[in-house]
């Protein structure tokens, strides 16, 4: 059903059902949570309803960040077009590069060199260990824990200047370039990510004594904001939230891409040792159990790293993709990313379609904000983790 | 050495009289002990307050492996008077449609409430404002009466969530007054007196003569009872885990979102003012006050009566307080608001009832 | 692609084409029979959840595609195609079975106008409500100003 709630076009099918047993509920005041909220993680505005505390009913608005990126990739050569995915999900910019790359290769049938792949795998994963120590850390700052999110930074910082130094950015990399990569890797550099592996391994117990494991950290997201497994389906709801919500799916290890199969590596997914399956502290577990996998793989790639070349021959600057189409998905931090690519031989793309895997993401939160407190309104929003750069694409 | 056995202001104002020939006017005396009693209290809190803030800037950048305030003056300790110079030069923005009259009120009434509880407060022998036969009791009704003060700002900001920040206090701050008070409520039956001057004579000799470890066996009873003021004390003032009333990520600013400049500074200090007032009174009521822990500043002891000995001693003790409230701020992650109420009502408030029988059984021991 | 088979032996009158061959597997639907072939998808091929729905304009006509995965066991995209005109192109929607239609076709609409009938809530989603036109056509004429807001340069 579709109501209007100060001029805001409002969906919301379940406005019938109530929340709270009808004798105790009380005048509904309606809360415009963002686009200037600090935990909206961005320009997300979420028009709520609640009756006090409660949350009755929710309408994520979306759209304040919204660039047309298909249409400006439309317009560019496919080599121009390449930095502006990286604008998509700006914390995990080399995992929506390689989300672009991987569709247009299948499309143009180019084999990647060995070299190139794993070297895609180290980046993709150390952006992936970075994005993920963001995300623990910006849900414990949710939940009011500031302390543990700057030690999180302080490893993130040190992942940063990692990439930077072969990548020459510290937040968009363009790095991964269709047939291959920009620039190679020196031995010495390879051991600044072993080192970056370490450090980040030997800093776990500190996070999880912090915050993870922490009483009313525990008390706060254990058994909250429920989104069950069901629930995660019907949405397309993708990446730790459905895994948290007990599913076993990764596209990394379901169809394996970029040589993945190549590299022995645990799929996380709830349960965890605390909560229940599919609440918040679960999704955020997964995140933090997932960097450790990470490294397990950032360590098989930079000991199995072949000798071979980093680009594809014919991919030259004024390449372009010969006619068809593909569909390919690939893992990134926050969910599935993918392209439907579609060539028509010409000198742009004729149509690339990505998909924002946190734009599904965000959808679910209409159906489990129900009858949840306002401080679990932003566990909610912090543990399923958005960025807005890609949700509004 | 000067030994001030009666409150200094009163000290003070009599001297004044007497040298302006008007000791006998008593009009003159009350007003002159007022204008001592506050021109003391601002002169001696607001620095306090301010090296609070300073204190927690430091720490809190220790524990978050970075510097803290380190450009404005030596180790940045003219950092918080920067800010204090740069509130007052901005802005003051009242938006359309607030409740003006509200609105300017609330920062005051904030402000002056909490300053007021250092009236009770002594910071050293014979050093406080005014020894009232009702100390406990003012001091506590005046953290009610922020509240007030509080709510006037959320209603007027004219601002939802501002709204809700105040509500969150009212709830907060009423559910936890009640085990404070009970809390400290034991004090005054261990003491017999509901002065506080008169609780910390009483706690004089010794670290054994102290409130929380009073001949050993009231460990039992006074340990959990200042766990309990404690941790109402961190809820009073609104410091996390409890700081539900302002909770940045949940309700933009709280009850002073639609604040600015100054406004926003005169709701400002007085959190850290009302944090030191409480670490003083929980000092007061349990760790001996001034009393240092070997008896020298007892009768017949060594420091007896020496003003620099007592101060030293309170504050050494009020700091320690001070920081492990910051220490916990941050490191602990916030509580939800049926949590909060969880905490008061089904623990903190039968751990108080049942220490205030137990200490009321105590007391017929001789 | 066992699931195109099971797809052209369900429905037999409602696909169209079949490709199982090259870079990129799809079924092709007749429009008004997309709810039903979504539903065989679903029933006997496994199809758990709706990946992407994507809008296409090729100039002569529209096209409306939608990515089903399976995801235990046996993980893969499904994919179904729609062919519609490009004057009022209209489609069923999917968004009552599968809940990750709302939002997609919220966007196909947005981006391309293409209508799903019977969508609980087709307004726009990503746009402003009173912008004109939708970018992703081919023939889309960018907007000089917006709102007093300079949009030439």
């Amino acid at each position: 059903m579709t109501t209007e709630i100060q001029g805001v076009k409002l969906d919301e099918a379940e406005r019938s059902t109530p929340v709270l047993p009808r004798d105790i509920s009380t005048d509904e005041l309606v809360f415009n949570m963002g686009p200037q909220h600090p935990s909206t993680h961005g320009v997300l505005r979420v028009v709520m309803r609640t009756d006090g505390e409660v949350v009755l009913g929710c309408q994520p608005l979306i759209g304040n960040l919204h660039r047309c990126c298909e249409k400006i990739l439309e317009n560019l050569t496919y080599v121009q077009g390449l930095p502006y995915v990286d604008r998509m999900d700006y914390l995990a910019a080399l995992n929506m590069e390689i989300g672009l790359v991987l569709a247009v290769e299948r499309a143009a049938e180019i084999e990647v060199p060995k070299r190139a792949q794993y070297l895609r795998v180290i980046m993709c994963e150390l952006n992936r260990v970075i994005s993920h120590l963001f995300s623990a850390g910006q849900f414990g700052l949710d939940m009011g824990a500031f302390t543990p999110f700057l030690y999180m930074f302080r490893e993130r910082e040190e992942g940063i200047s990692v990439i930077n130094e072969v990548t020459g950015g510290r937040l968009l990399y363009h790095y991964i370039r269709y047939g291959g990569v920009t620039r190679d890797v020196s031995k010495d550099w390879l051991g600044k990510v072993l080192k970056f592996c370490d450090r980040v391994e030997s800093h776990m117990d500190e996070y999880n004594n912090l915050l993870t494991y922490n009483h009313i950290f525990l008390k706060r997201s254990a058994g909250v904001a429920l989104i069950d497994r069901e629930t995660c389906l019907r949405f397309g709801v993708t990446g730790p939230v459905l895994r948290g919500a007990g599913v076993k799916r990764d596209m990394r290890k379901d169809m394996p891409y970029s040589s993945y199969e190549d590299f022995d590596f645990d799929l996380v997914t709830a349960p965890c040792d605390e909560g229940v399956v599919g609440d918040a502290w679960n999704r955020h577990r997964v995140r933090l159990l997932e960097i450790l996998e990470s490294i397990r793989i950032i360590r098989q790639a930079v000991e199995k790293l072949p000798d071979t070349e980093i680009a594809h021959k014919k991919v030259t600057r004024g390449w372009k993709a010969p006619p068809g189409e593909a569909y390919v998905a690939s893992e990134a931090p926050r969910g599935e990313i993918s392209c439907y690519f579609v060539s028509d031989g010409g000198k742009f793309p004729y149509r690339a379609r990505m998909r924002g895997p946190s734009f599904y993401n965000i959808s679910v939160i209409t159906q489990t904000c129900r009858g949840l407190l306002i401080g679990d309104m932003i566990a909610l929003l912090g543990s399923v983790d958005i960025t807005l750069g890609e949700v509004d694409r | 050495m000067i030994a001030l056995q009666t409150p200094v202001s009163h000290d003070i104002a009599v001297w004044v009289a007497g040298l302006l020939g008007m000791a006998d006017n008593w009009l003159f005396h009350a007003i002159g002990m007022l204008v001592v009693a506050s021109a003391v209290l601002i002169l001696v809190v607001t620095p306090v307050g301010l090296g609070g803030v300073y204190l927690e800037r430091k720490l809190a950048g220790r524990m978050q492996n970075r510097r803290g305030p380190n450009r404005v003056g030596p180790y940045g300790l003219l950092q918080t008077l920067a800010d204090g110079v740069k509130l007052l030069a901005k802005e003051d923005i009242i938006r359309r449609g607030t409740d003006e009259v509200l609105f300017r009120l609330a920062p005051y009434v904030v402000f002056f409430t909490a300053f007021a509880g250092f009236v009770v407060l002594p910071f050293g022998p014979g050093l406080l404002a005014a020894d009232l036969d009702v100390g406990i009791f003012f001091f506590l009704s005046m953290i009610g009466l922020e509240t007030i003060g509080i709510v006037m700002a959320g209603w007027s900001s004219n601002n939802k969530w501002s709204l809700l920040g105040s509500m969150r206090e009212v709830a907060q701050v009423i559910s936890y007054e009640l085990p404070l008070g009970i809390a400290a409520m034991c004090t005054v039956l261990a003491a017999g007196t509901m002065s506080i001057q008169g609780i910390v004579d009483y706690q004089e000799g010794g670290i054994f003569s102290w409130m929380i470890l009073r001949n050993g066996y009231w460990a039992i009873v006074m340990v959990p009872c200042f766990l309990v003021f404690y941790v109402s004390a961190l809820a009073a003032a609104k410091r996390a885990p409890f700081d539900l009333p302002e909770a940045e990520s949940e309700l933009v600013a709280g009850f002073h979102t639609e604040y600015s400049g100054m406004r926003f500074g005169m709701f400002f200090l007085p959190e850290y003012a009302l944090m030191l007032s409480l670490s003083g009174i929980t000092t007061a009521l349990f760790l001996g006050g001034y009393h240092d822990p070997f008896g020298m500043s007892s009768v017949g002891g060594m420091f007896h009566g020496v003003w620099w000995w007592g101060v030293g001693w309170f504050f050494l003790k009020a700091t320690f307080l001070f920081l492990s409230q910051i220490a916990l701020r941050w490191t602990l992650p916030r509580l939800r608001i049926d949590q909060v109420m969880y905490l008061s009502y089904k623990v903190l408030l039968p751990i108080s009832m049942v220490c205030l029988v137990v200490t009321a059984l105590l007391r017929l021991i001789p | 692609m066992s699931w195109g088979a099971t797809l052209s032996e369900a429905l037999p009158d409602a696909v169209e084409e079949v490709v199982a061959e090259g870079t990129h597997h799809f079924v092709r639907v007749k429009a008004e029979s997309i709810v039903e072939a979504a539903g065989v998808l679903r029933d006997k091929c496994g199809a758990q959840m709706l990946h992407q729905v994507s809008g296409m304009d090729f100039e002569d006509r529209m096209e409306v595609v939608y990515h089903f995965t399976a995801i235990e066991p046996g993980p893969e995209f499904m994919c179904l195609k729609v062919t519609i005109g490009r004057d009022n192109p209209e489609v069923p929607t999917l968004s009552h079975e599968w809940e990750a239609a709302n939002w997609g076709e919220r966007e196909t609409w947005d981006l391309l106008g293409i209508r799903f009938s019977g969508h609980p809530h087709l307004y726009r989603i990503l746009l402003p409500e009173d912008w004109e036109g939708h970018p992703l056509r081919k023939d889309y004429e960018y907007p000089t100003e917006y709102h007093g807001i300079d949009c030439t340069e």
